[in-house]
């Protein structure tokens, strides 16, 4: 299915088949947990049914006593983001653009994004501390060098015979950078802001796990897990799931209608 | 008065490996002149265009347009791929006149232009649309405007219907054909159909294969407006036959 009959779905108005189809698996995922939960295939103390997770999830819900986790998980997802995206954008594009950059640049943005963010850890403790400046650090340099090289390939896969025709019609400099080069590369750089969001989530939590921190998903996750509150410990995974999930969709909104252009 | 000259043009390209993409062109055009150039694929027509448009820059010879050298003219170019040469995030009116607004002309005169001009191809109602709302005939019809808009000291054309089918691309030559009856502008026309390349011509400009030469330039004394009619003239076939024998002389049909 190509892009555009992709998001033409997504606008289609007779949409109840389609969340028949959306809600098929879930449900499955859901039934297959409650039969392996019933007929104790699995231990109970490590996967509880769904019955008690979803109540246990809905309780926490509920007294609100979890909502200052996800509330400064996604603060620290939103603003190491938000770096990322301001830092990565231009040194992306302009690797993409000018080749002395490129070159410049190259080996460096390779080599790193090899390394996993999490085992620079104890670089950034050193650098940042122990405090949330390093959970946000951390996060803004995975996010940002999959940014830039997104945004980098956004430019340089930039249609050249369109390039031609704007430069035939005297386009140069900033005008040519603001109304051909960025909405030409905008969908491809805005692909990596996806897979960017996608990226700071996971550091984040998994920051939130290993640092230090009193408040967080992460950290709720691996204190429900010590003392095997596993009801708990699974309420938090799946609401880390469903934060990353909304975040994603409205990511595809925003596109659909930005870049409504895009592929045609 | 010689309007656009060309004299002596050579262009060889020095990558790996060497091309010589024009051995030596040299032509005189009229103002308001309509030139066709036909001849095989890849014999350096596209080149002469970038060079006529001042984006190829390094070549040997002098070209002059209106007296002013290829960069400082203004050229209004319209190319085969109307869906790749468009900008697909503007509207229609805001693609006709990207180039006056890349001359810092003010949003108001520009819509002027575009508008009117909209209106003379009936498309002005579908001003506000994007490009890809558009059939294939009125995106290059729009791309057509464009050109026109940018108020062009020539008009550039490489191939702009042989992406279209047969019944619309006959339908854009006459629209072509009404424009530029009522401006007169300066028109080169690629072609590799030699059906168009006579209908719309006042000369037909005929280059040999790689290495371009002119292998020669035939008149074309139709009378106009010219119609679709024409095409079935026995006049009409004595000038294609002409075109045609110059081309298969080196066999560039073959």
């Amino acid at each position: 299915m190509s892009r555009l009959e992709f998001l033409k779905t997504l606008s289609d108005k007779d949409g109840t088949r389609r969340t028949g189809y959306m809600l098929l698996t879930p449900l499955l995922i859901i039934l297959i947990w409650q039969f392996s939960s019933s007929l104790e295939l699995v231990n109970a103390l490590f996967l509880p049914g769904p019955w008690t997770v979803f109540s246990e999830l809905v309780g926490l819900c509920l007294s609100a006593e979890i909502l200052p986790d996800v509330g400064a998980t996604f603060v620290r997802v939103f603003v190491s983001f938000f770096l990322a995206i301001i830092i990565g954008t231009p040194i992306g594009m302009m690797m993409g653009y000018f080749k002395k950059v490129y070159y410049s640049l190259e080996f460096v943005v390779d080599f790193f994004r090899s390394i996993p963010a999490t085992a620079l850890f104890p670089l950034f403790l050193l650098f940042f501390g122990i405090g949330d400046a390093a959970k946000i650090a951390i996060a803004v340099w995975g996010s940002t060098l999959i940014i830039v090289v997104n945004s980098m390939y956004g430019v340089k896969h930039a249609n050249k015979l369109r390039l031609r025709a704007a430069r035939a019609y005297k386009a140069k400099g900033f005008k040519l950078f603001r109304h051909v080069i960025l909405p030409e590369s905008l969908p491809e750089i805005v692909t990596g802001y996806r897979l960017g969001v996608s990226l700071c989530l996971i550091i984040v939590i998994v920051v939130e796990m290993f640092i230090g921190t009193n408040v967080g998903l992460g950290h709720r996750i691996l204190d429900a897990q010590l003392v095997y509150k596993i009801p708990e410990m699974y309420s938090a995974i799946i609401l880390t799931g469903v934060l990353g999930y909304a975040i994603n969709k409205l990511f595809m909104l925003l596109e659909k209608k930005v870049l409504h252009y895009s592929g045609r | 008065m010689t309007y656009i000259k060309i004299k002596n043009l050579k262009k060889t390209y020095y990558d790996d490996p060497v091309t010589e993409s024009i051995r030596d062109i040299s032509l005189d055009i009229e103002e308001g002149e309509f030139v066709t150039f036909f001849g095989p694929n890849g014999c350096g027509k596209t080149t002469m265009f970038n060079v006529l448009c001042g984006l190829e820059t390094d070549f040997e010879g002098r070209v002059t347009i209106n007296k002013k050298n290829p960069e400082h003219a203004r050229v209004g170019f319209v190319f085969q791929n109307y869906h790749d040469s468009m900008f697909p995030w503007r509207t229609v009116i805001d693609n006709v006149t990207f180039g006056l607004e890349m001359e810092g002309v003010s949003k108001a005169k520009r819509e002027q232009v575009g508008n009117k001009l909209l209106q003379k191809v009936n498309l002005w109602e579908h001003h506000n649309k994007f490009l890809y709302q558009l059939s294939g005939g009125m995106k290059q019809l729009t791309s057509i405007c464009r050109a026109l808009a940018f108020n062009p000291d020539v008009l550039l054309m490489d191939e702009p219907f042989s992406a279209l089918d047969y019944h619309t691309s006959r339908k854009m030559e006459m629209e072509l054909l009404k424009i530029w009856r009522e401006n007169k502008k300066t028109t080169l026309f690629i072609s590799h159909e030699i059906d168009e390349a006579v209908l719309l011509a006042d000369r037909v400009v005929v280059l040999s294969k790689r290495p371009a030469e002119i292998k020669g330039i035939v008149k074309v004394d139709l009378p106009r407006p010219r119609t679709l009619e024409m095409l079935r003239d026995e006049r009409f076939y004595k000038i294609r036959n002409k075109v045609l024998d110059l081309f298969e002389d080196d066999g560039g049909a073959r």
